[in-house]
């Protein structure tokens, strides 16, 4: 592994060199870049061994969701290393086997800090998020919006590619750009404050939303706190599925886009939806090779612009196959794949060994919805959004007074839509706090640009999704 | 259907009231308005811990079942992780030091092997310990339990010797005619029996009102903060001085200064097996409402680390609340209705229910069936608020 010279699209701009040391070995890096970026672009895939079974763990979600990097860090036990910025002269240790204790000075004691109060709480900073503070800022509201990354923009910035939709929505820019132009503009907003680096942990009835940030535990009380977290990427069950290298389709964005790591020398994409296709383009602009991109349906879900990217790159979208078990020692080796027939059962006989140092899963994605279960509201499984989803009204409601849902964390859909639901459930809030003054207008505008966004057969999965919600049965999950 | 007889709630009391009534060769129904050990027993930590209990039946009935508990896993034939690692008081001023002379003294009385240490041994017994916490009551007969995996096993088992166990079953009336129990009838049937157990915990009173009495328990809520899982660190089931002094004299927080005192916060920690800390607790009325409080949090987090400065570097994961079926005069009741023939009640335990599961599920089978009990149950019948 190496990093990317040149890339078609991506000039990178990284912070001064610094020294680390992984397991006493020494290695360089870029300040600010995170660890595991750093451990992948020295060659460094296997990030400590798992505590019963032995078996070597490595990256999977890159985005501090699962739990798959976790390494001591100057002492410091189960790090996210995926997401904590490299610091000169850092320590850092596989863990392989439970965190052990530190004591600390017995004359020491918790700070307890004040709790911040303002209008709106936005949890979240990405596409939703960022919307959202802007427009409740925009109202003449006080904002404080918690991210727990260093970079805004949350997914937004990892996207190369131009966005398709309406103009309003920017369409035609790249997502890392709109994620820029959207910080650009909520920072010429003095009602909002931007508090990097900090994870909500849990939300209260009383409005209070409880936050880690930097080792400290603060807390903030909102009239209104909006929910934009996100969606988590899902994997395939398969042997050998926890071998390192193999990655949620994200992470691979992250390593390529954002830290401009190579992961690798020849990847399988696995899921032929929009994701599968756009990261596999962005795989060969970065000079990883494709095999081939493994679809179980007979047919692709993603765009057909999309495929076509790929088929004139000499990429096979292999539809009506999925892997049958991956291989390799301490990292991947290479994947058996297998023909499905139309019951989706494997076709004997049709096995193909692929090697492949890369195995990237686009299979996905499920809501963020911990907090919303934790709030304690009215929550709905719709397959069509992701799964379990919290039951929500058009005004981005709730079953718990003042609190709102917004993005993916609300039903998984995709950017542009997420940009106009983060602003609507912004809008809406803010009505609820007798802040907007012209709200009918503003409001059908958002829902045309939204309908506008739906009219394509993608859109038709979600707009059933959201009749779900209406209906009363099926089934849900709530307070009993 | 008929049954023998009917236990309303899946709880571990439930439970292990089915289980002694199967084992006994009768044919009892457990009926559950959701799934089994669902609610309180599963929003606790495990303690079977005898320190805590009040001198008199309560010591003495915990002393029972903790033998009973010794050999459990064996006779129902399912792991229930029963540990006897032995138990600390933690004592963190001179104020309840004095409480706890008074409670060590009467606990000595009633057979209990307990001893007070001082800083150095308790820093040999728990390293992680505040140098600033100067001495401990050491209890080596204390010990824990999965509450989860014995309520389940319980069941289970009862299951297995024949009771037929009716989840998502919720009782909507009990037939009483010419003052005795004729049907119990839920949701989905009607099961005619001549007897009925009332083991439904913080919902007890909903279902006494079915046949007309009043039964004075309410929801009692207590918090849990559950940490990440980290490498073994604490040996013993940990207490402090005031949990046992709120415990036995509730009036002793509007005297309190300390603020989290006020809050009725004191220290109960265990580490599980997976190595995650269960830190609690606090002792609140709140009704039916099963929501976390910040401050109660704050609170327990502060407190904890007081006696265990060390878990300032822990991550706390996830909190919880539990509704302990708190009784009036502090007691649980278990015996029979007077006015109503062949209605039972084995409720009202608060935080002391799985801890005394086994001795009262056995002490009400017995009752059942007219046998004599092991202890003289006066002092918890029902009929102690009808004077």
């Amino acid at each position: 592994m190496s990093r990317i010279g040149e890339h078609p699209i991506l000039e990178y701009t990284k912070g001064k060199r610094v020294s680390f040391t992984f397991d006493g070995k020494v290695i360089q890096g870029y300040e600010g870049e995170s660890i595991a970026s750093a451990l992948h672009a020295a060659g460094i895939r296997k990030l400590h061994e798992s505590e019963v079974k032995r078996r070597p763990r490595g990256l999977f979600c890159a985005i501090g969701n699962c739990s798959s990097c976790l390494c001591r860090v100057d002492g410091r036990e189960n790090v996210r290393i995926c997401i904590e910025p490299l610091r000169e002269g850092m320590r850092v240790e596989s863990q392989n086997s439970k965190a052990v204790l530190r004591p600390a000075d017995p004359a020491g004691s918790i700070r307890q800090e004040e709790t911040i109060q303002t209008d709106v709480l936005v949890i979240g900073g990405g596409p939703a998020g960022l919307n959202a503070a802007i427009e409740s800022a925009s109202h003449g509201l006080k904002v404080v919006m918690l991210d727990r990354n260093s970079l805004l923009g949350g997914q937004l910035n990892k996207q190369t590619h131009k966005f398709f939709g309406s103009e309003k929505a920017k369409a035609g820019t790249r997502g890392f750009v709109i994620a820029q132009e959207l910080e650009e503009k909520l920072a010429g907003y003095g009602s909002v404050d931007v508090q990097k680096e900090t994870t909500a942990l849990g939300y209260f009835k009383d409005g209070t939303v409880m936050a880690e940030s930097k080792g400290r535990v603060c807390s903030y009380r909102a009239k209104a706190t909006i929910i934009a977290t996100g969606a988590s990427e899902r994997t395939l069950i398969f042997p050998g599925n926890d071998l390192p290298g193999i990655y949620g389709a994200g992470a691979v964005q992250t390593l390529m886009n954002i830290d401009g790591i190579m992961p690798g020398q020849t990847a399988v994409m696995v899921g032929g939806g929009n994701i599968g296709l756009i990261v596999s383009y962005q795989l060969l602009q970065a000079g990883v090779a494709v095999a081939a991109v493994v679809e179980a349906a007979p047919h692709f879900g993603g765009y057909q612009v999309h495929a076509n990217k790929l088929r004139r790159a000499g990429v096979p979208i292999l539809t009506g196959h999925t892997v049958k078990y991956a291989f390799g020692g301490d990292s991947l080796e290479g994947v058996v794949i297998t023909a499905l027939d139309e019951h989706f059962n494997p076709v004997p006989g049709t096995e193909q060994t692929i090697k492949a140092d890369i195995l990237c899963m686009a299979v996905g994605l499920s809501p963020m919805t911990e907090m919303f279960f934790q709030a304690g509201c009215d929550m709905k499984f719709i397959p069509q959004l992701g799964g379990y989803v919290p039951r929500i009204d058009e005004y981005h409601r709730t079953s718990v007074p003042g609190l709102y849902a917004a993005g993916d964390a609300g039903g998984v859909e995709e950017a542009t839509s997420a940009q106009l639901t983060g602003r609507i459930a912004a809008l809406c809030a803010a009505r609820d706090l007798g802040a907007a003054d012209d709200f009918d207008r503003e409001f059908a505008d958002l829902q045309s640009q939204l309908s506008e966004l739906r009219a394509g057969p993608l859109g038709q999965k979600i707009l059933s999704g959201l009749d779900r919600m209406k209906d009363e049965g099926g089934v849900s999950y709530g307070k009993f | 259907m008929k049954a023998d007889a009917v236990v309303i709630g899946g709880g571990i009391i439930g439970c292990a009231a089915a289980y002694y009534l199967a084992r006994s060769g009768l044919r009892p129904a457990l009926i559950e308005r959701r799934g089994i050990g669902e609610e309180t027993s599963c929003a606790c930590d495990g303690f079977i811990m005898l320190q805590t209990k009040k001198p008199g039946l309560p010591l003495r009935m915990a002393m029972s079942s903790a033998r009973i508990y010794e050999r459990l896993s064996q006779e129902l034939g399912y792991d229930i992780q029963y540990r006897r690692p032995g138990g600390l008081v933690l004592i963190e001023t001179q104020e309840m030091k004095e409480i706890m002379e008074g409670v060590v003294d009467r606990q000595t009385k009633e057979g209990m092997d307990v001893e007070f240490i001082g800083n150095a041994k308790l820093k040999s017994l728990e390293p992680l310990v505040s140098e600033k916490i100067p001495a401990a009551v050491y209890s080596p007969m204390d010990g824990d339990v999965s509450p989860i995996y014995t309520t389940r096993a319980l069941a289970k088992r009862a299951a297995e010797l024949g009771c037929e166990i009716c989840t998502g079953s919720a009782v909507t009336g009990i037939r009483v005619q010419d003052g005795e129990v004729r049907a119990v009838v839920t949701d989905k049937e009607t099961i005619e029996t001549g007897t009925v157990i009332n083991c439904a915990g913080v919902w007890a009173p909903e279902i006494g009102e079915m046949m007309g009495i009043h039964i004075p328990i309410r929801p009692r809520r207590g918090h849990i903060l559950v940490s990440e899982a980290v490498a073994p660190a604490l040996r013993h089931e940990i207490t402090d001085a005031r949990y046992i002094a709120i415990k036995h004299d509730p009036s002793i927080l509007e005297k309190a200064t300390d603020p989290t005192f006020r809050q009725g916060i004191s220290l109960s920690m265990e580490q599980t097996e997976n190595g995650n800390f269960l830190i609690g607790s606090a002792r609140e009325f709140a009704g039916f409402d099963t929501d976390c409080r910040f401050d109660i949090l704050k609170g327990i987090s502060e407190y904890s680390t007081r006696f265990f400065p060390a878990l300032r570097n822990v991550n706390m994961i996830r909190s919880f609340v539990g509704m302990r079926p708190y009784c009036e005069d502090g007691v649980p009741i278990i015996g029979p209705v007077s006015r109503v023939h062949g209605a039972f009640i084995a409720a009202g335990h608060e935080g002391d229910g799985i801890a005394l599961a086994p001795i009262t599920g056995r002490t009400v089978a017995e009752m059942v069936l007219g046998r004599e009990t092991e202890f003289d149950m006066t002092s918890f019948s029902f009929d102690r608020f009808l004077k």
